[in-house]
């Protein structure tokens, strides 16, 4: 891919609000199912692409390649875009804000990882677990990386040259219990190259044995009781609750359009005990799963807090938003592919950590549920969110008791955080989802544990 | 580009470098695409891309790679992608590439976008959207033309070609009424004419109409089992979810599917049948060619409620020693039944038309919970209250054998066939 001096010529080409962005997506992937490879590819996905702002709406244009002809094409055809939409619709509208600049690279684009270690590394997890476990009805493996390459230039923001790479290892096992499959997934990775991630297959055991303790609990398990309950979330699903709850109704366009966020703003919508940033790229000096340095409109990116302390502060936001909404941009606007234009998007969505022990959450639930992980998560424009539960307990008196099998979970978010009356002092991170609003893109999230009610499913 | 030149070179190249077999496939993709929210119009898109992927077998061992690039060092190095990658695997005997059926060249819809017809039905729409919905926000609106063109090719001799253009509309959108807000709907629509006005295609008017009566929402009180009418579009996502659980080549290879026995069995109701068929011209732009390299052709799925085919690749029946399926699920028509949907309302006393639902996905053996969305009360054989905060919980295959009711009119939206479907014996909680 090509560089920022590189590809500095555009700028002269520049006509107005213009944003180049030059990107590769590179892909590997490993599946093993019960000791047989079902996958082993790697792709690459690059071009360049180039929006133009005028008088309220844009031209966006891409191309799958990164010469010279391609940065002329894409630049003289979002122009043309632009003026098309412009003369039809003569909004007339302002200028988008200008923000500061911030020129650099954020980390070194090299990733040395070849097919074989992801190869390697997949079967000897697969030879662990077939060794093990001899009673399992499937068991398999998937190690894959996304490494994402960017390079931002805006001549009225940065520029900037970004690699984000990321690799997470899922195992999934399945039981049978009278004839009937039972499954639960793991996942284990984050922020980085393979290589700086993982050592040896065997590193992942104890979490391995725990998931193979829950699923042949799982499969003895028993229905929800379908209702109002008081549960436990773990800290994995904290942060699904941040980002779907919260996070999507807080993002600027939805705002505009009308989510519940849009008329709570300054108003209380959750326990004193809640307060969730969506964090840019470091949490307390710590690098986030998803760091976001600059965004794909050149805006240099800025921690949004959406909710402190119970009281809903801020939004998310792309230029355009920011400007609508009287507000200043926070570096949310990206884009999944080259071809795709920047939308406002989550970054790392995190609930604080509180004070409580989690030990003594459990204790305190005379009758409930613990819910340990999810399968997915949905959000509305009412705040009603919902997600899959894959694996929980019951607590009965202070003490986890019997597994679940899958149910889901809901609520209304601003009805819902004001139930949070304990919150654990350990904080998860975790960056292994795709979220979908147009493209997919990977989001960062996480937190504590909570003590909440909460719609359970069942029977 | 010649897409059969390239993918031809990279075949010699394959089997230059001792790949005992190899399969390429070429595809062109080009975007004409318009963006519109609550503001009015915002974006004006056009994109082009490639997509050139590669499998190789050597000595029983597969490596695929894929770039989107056709300029000769990245096809170099797309090709060692795929050879280091085999050689690192390990053998699997089911690996192959499909042999020889009939070669052919399918064209499908119009092939040319036109700009002015794709900024006239969607302006018409934003239109129609503040003269007869005023209430409805928009949260975001597409429309685009969409042409693909693909080139598959394999050393077995099999080439196949696609070329195909669309024009697909979809939107999503909720009701305001001061800071009453109501559940999101969304919906789309492909066709190869645009040759009507959006809110008369699919179930654009009706979501519209039921986004405006999602304002001031009832929860669902208490629990019950209570009859269930889905609508069309919830009904696509259930029998997908089944179909993917039950008769897809994971759960058949893995041995986790509950039908995996049930071939030719009674499976569900005799009142579903389900076919994957691309030959079904109410459907705009059908899967002509697989993934893995075989031209599609009509195929039952389930008849009268008799499993009568999986949905298995080529490597998934080498795998699990059943028969290739014919399509592979792309183009689902479910059978009209022969009540009208009014009549199916008017049998209901006490339960739920559901209209979308929301949750996780469907466990193994089929159990899932999801809240039901855009969703209503049927009370006293009528259309009631909007519900929120509603869960509905049940198991995919009994939902399959406990229906009783099938519509006779059905939602042709572009991409399926789907009727109205009443299914007994699922479990609605609520506060």
């Amino acid at each position: 891919m090509r560089t920022i001096p590189e590809l500095s010529f555009a700028k002269s080409l520049f006509s107005g609000d213009t944003v180049l962005r030059a990107q590769t997506n590179s892909t590997r992937r490993v599946v093993v199912r019960n000791g047989v490879v079902t996958a082993n590819a790697s792709s690459s996905s690059g071009g360049v692409s180039a929006r133009v702002y005028r008088g309220g709406v844009y031209g966006f244009s891409s191309a799958a390649g990164f010469s010279d002809e391609d940065v002329r094409n894409v630049i003289a055809a979002a122009g043309e875009n632009a003026k098309f939409l412009d003369s039809r619709l003569a909004y007339g509208r302002p200028a988008l804000p200008a923000v500061g600049r911030f020129d650099g690279l954020d980390r070194p684009a090299e990733d040395p990882t070849e097919q074989k270690q992801l190869l390697d590394y997949a079967l000897g997890l697969d030879a662990y677990i077939a060794q093990t476990y001899s009673d399992l009805l499937s068991r398999t493996v998937v190690v894959t990386g996304l490494n994402m390459e960017k390079c931002v230039l805006a001549n009225e923001g940065c520029d900037f040259h970004s690699f984000v790479p990321r690799v997470y290892v899922y195992v999934f096992l399945t039981v049978e219990k009278d004839g009937e499959p039972f499954e639960l997934f793991d996942c284990f990775g984050g922020g980085g190259t393979f290589g700086e991630l993982y050592t040896h297959p065997e590193e992942h055991a104890d979490a391995i044995d725990r998931l193979y303790r829950h699923v042949k609990a799982k499969s003895e398990g028993i229905f929800a009781d379908a209702g109002i309950k008081t549960v436990i979330l773990a800290p994995e699903l904290s942060g699904m609750l941040a980002h779907e709850a919260v996070g999507h109704t807080s993002e600027g366009d939805f705002v505009l359009s009308g989510s519940v966020s849009a008329h709570n703003r300054g108003k209380e919508v959750a326990s004193e005990l809640v307060t969730m940033i969506d964090y840019a790229n470091n949490i307390n000096g710590k690098r986030c799963p998803m760091p976001v340095y600059v965004d794909d409109e050149g805006t240099p990116a800025e921690d949004a807090v959406l909710i402190e302390k119970g009281i809903l502060k801020d939004y998310m936001h792309s230029r355009e938003t920011a400007l609508r909404l009287g507000c200043r941009p926070t570096g949310n606007a990206r884009g999944f592919a080259y071809s795709d234009e920047p939308l406002v998007r989550m970054r790392n969505t995190v609930i604080l950590p509180g004070k409580d022990k989690f030990a003594d959450m459990i204790a305190s639930v005379e009758d409930g549920y613990y819910l340990l992980s999810t399968s997915n998560g949905q959000a509305d424009s009412t705040g009603e969110f919902t997600f899959g539960i894959s694996m929980g307990y019951e607590i009965r008196k202070g003490k986890l008791g019997r597994a679940i099998k899958n149910t889901s979970i809901s609520g209304v978010a601003f009805e819902m955080l004001k139930t949070v009356d304990m919150v654990s002092n350990d904080l998860y991170l975790e960056s292994n989802g795709m979220c979908g609003k147009k493209q997919s893109i990977p989001v960062g999230l996480g937190g504590p544990a909570l003590r909440c009610r909460v719609a359970v499913g069942g029977r | 580009m010649d897409m059969h030149n390239h993918a031809e070179d990279i075949l010699a190249r394959a089997k230059a470098v001792g790949a005992e077999a190899a399969e390429c496939s070429v595809s062109s993709t080009s975007r004409t695409e318009l963006n519109a929210d609550v503001g009015g119009f915002t974006l004006m898109r056009t994109t082009f891309g490639h997509s050139v992927s590669v499998k190789i077998l050597k000595g029983g061992r597969k490596g695929t790679a894929a770039t989107n690039s056709l300029e000769p060092e990245d096809t170099d190095r797309m090709i060692r992608e795929a050879v280091a990658a085999a050689e690192a695997s390990q053998p699997d005997p089911a690996e192959d590439v499909a042999e020889l059926c009939r070669n052919g060249s399918f064209t499908d819809g119009a092939l040319e976008p036109d700009r002015d017809i794709l900024y006239t039905r969607s302006a018409e729409f934003l239109a129609d959207l503040a003269a007869r919905w005023p209430k409805v926000s928009l949260d975001s609106f597409t429309a685009v033309h969409i042409r693909s063109d693909r080139q598959y090719l394999n050393t077995r001799g099999v080439d196949l070609v696609s070329n195909a253009g669309v024009y697909a509309f979809s939107a999503m959108f909720y009701a305001k009424d001061g800071e009453l807000t109501s559940s999101f709907a969304s919906t789309g629509f492909v066709t190869a004419t645009a040759d009507r006005p959006l809110v008369e295609c699919g179930d654009f008017a009706e979501l519209l109409d039921g986004c405006v009566a999602q304002l001031s929402p009832v929860p669902f009180e208490g629990k019950a089992v209570c009859p269930v009418i889905a609508t069309p579009a919830c009904v696509e996502g259930l029998i997908g979810d089944a179909l993917g659980n039950f008769v897809s080549d994971v759960p058949l290879i893995d041995g986790t599917s509950i039908w995996k026995d049930k071939l030719g069995e009674v499976v569900a109701s005799p009142l579903l049948s389900v076919r994957s068929d691309p030959s079904d011209t109410r459907l705009a732009c059908p899967t002509r060619v697989t993934g893995d390299g075989y031209p599609t052709a009509p195929m039952s799925v389930i008849a009268e409620g008799r499993l009568e085919n999986f949905l298995l690749s080529r490597y998934g029946a080498a795998r699990t020693g059943l028969s290739r399926a014919k399509s592979y699920g792309d183009d689902l028509v479910v059978a009209p039944g022969k009540t009208p949907l009014s009549e199916m309302i008017a049998g209901v006393e006490d339960g739920l038309l559901l209209c979308r639902i929301s949750g996780g996905e469907p466990a193994p053996n089929g159990d899932f919970s999801a809240i039901a969305k855009n969703s209503f009360r049927i009370r006293g054989g009528r259309i009631a209250e909007a519900v929120s905060e509603t869960m509905v919980s049940g198991n995919l295959a009994e939902m399959l054998r406990n229906i009783s009711a099938v519509s006779c009119e059905t939602l042709e939206n572009g991409d399926s066939v789907m009727p109205y479907i009443r299914f007994d014996g699922l479990t609605v909680s609520g506060k």
